[in-house]
């Protein structure tokens, strides 16, 4: 019901505009080691990091939901942060399926597993209101507290770390460019007489 | 709290619709681009299809297919952007760039129209809307037609673009 009344054509023409980055990231990769992949982490990780500082005081009397800097802030970290996050995840297993690095196309989907299903949890969930306000009325069984809140920032992470780690570590050689199009690569045979 | 994260790593589970693809793709020149492009049309498709649109479906309740097949369009439409994108850039083809960053933009925009119902009489006439009981009257068929259109031609593009070299006229010459 929130959307019905807050929602018009011109938010929908606005809220994808963050996206934009990911180009500007695709385009800043091929200045940087590891390429595009490196940038968009590290853009994710900046991202993430905002989402956790805004919401720092999201939850507050003075304004729960509305339109503070803080919402403002929450909001575009999630709107440009979790698509960075699948588009490098996405370059990342390319890039592993291709040079057949099984072992970090399996850890890559395992850390990416755990931040998803973190940050679907704090987000649909009233657990995130219960950790954050202390003076939340809150279900039993969710105590707020410094140390699970810790926990949930920490496995939103990994997924970011784990790609920046995996594009440092494996971009030390630079990609051949690709063909022109037209052009490809075939496999040289000899002529049985 | 059980059932609350049981159905967080359940919805957690939907990005890994990717790992397939890739792999699948994996047996084709472009493959990836072509088959998560693909894909995502075939989601698109099935959303409009057989789910009837699911119009509105974040705003109010809908059913949960609606909801998993429109994120699996909108995931699968992410990766076949980025693999378009990256693959342009590292081939140096600036032309396909601003086409495949302008649809896709243009297919979000209609994705999220499509979820968040900012015209609630855009896809279902008749429909009592506000306080009052007001009946919608018949859609804006131009608006309607530009959501579909917009909802596709990301996807499209980015699957124009991995064909590119197998299309009629780039190979006569």
């Amino acid at each position: 019901m929130f959307f019905e009344t807050f929602i018009s054509w011109w938010h929908v023409l606005l809220y994808p505009l963050p996206l934009i980055v990911i180009p500007l990231a695709v385009g800043l990769g091929r200045f940087v080691r590891g390429g595009a992949l490196t940038v968009l982490s590290v853009v994710a990780l900046l991202a993430f990091g905002a989402f956790w500082f805004g919401m720092r005081d999201y939850y507050t009397p003075t304004a729960p939901f509305g339109y503070s800097p803080s919402t403002l802030i929450v909001m575009f970290a999630v709107i440009a942060g979790a698509p960075l996050l699948l588009c490098a995840w996405t370059v990342a297993l390319v890039q592993a399926a291709r040079r057949r690095q099984w072992v970090w196309l399996t850890l890559l989907c395992v850390a990416v597993y755990i931040s998803a299903a973190t940050l679907v949890f704090f987000e649909a969930t009233p657990y995130a209101l219960c950790l954050l306000d202390p003076g939340a009325f809150c279900p039993q069984g969710i105590q707020s507290g410094q140390s699970t809140l810790a926990i949930f920032m920490a496995s939103s992470f990994i997924a970011p770390v784990t790609l920046l780690v995996y594009s440092l570590r494996t971009g030390t050689q630079r990609q051949a460019r690709a063909l022109p199009d037209g052009l490809r690569v075939t496999r040289l045979t000899t002529e049985e007489s | 709290m059980f059932p609350t994260w049981t159905s967080a790593a359940l919805y957690a589970l939907l990005p890994l619709v990717v790992v397939p693809i890739i792999l699948i793709g994996r047996l084709l020149p472009n493959g990836a681009i072509t088959v998560a492009s693909g894909a995502a049309v075939i989601a698109l498709s099935v959303y409009f299809t057989f789910l009837n649109g699911g119009y509105g479906l974040l705003a109010g309740p809908s059913n949960l297919t609606s909801v998993i097949v429109w994120l699996l369009g909108l995931l699968l439409l992410f990766a076949a952007w980025i693999l378009a994108l990256a693959d342009a850039a590292q081939g140096r083809r600036w032309r396909w760039l601003l086409p495949l960053t302008l649809s896709a933009y243009l297919s979000f925009c209609a994705l999220l129209a499509l979820a968040i119902s900012p015209d609630p009489c855009l896809f279902q006439p008749g429909l009592n809307v506000g306080p009052g009981g007001l009946q919608c009257g018949a859609p804006d068929q131009a608006l309607h037609l530009l959501t579909l259109v917009g909802c596709y031609i990301g996807a499209l593009t980015a699957l124009l673009y991995s064909l590119r070299d197998t299309l009629p006229g780039r190979a006569a010459r």
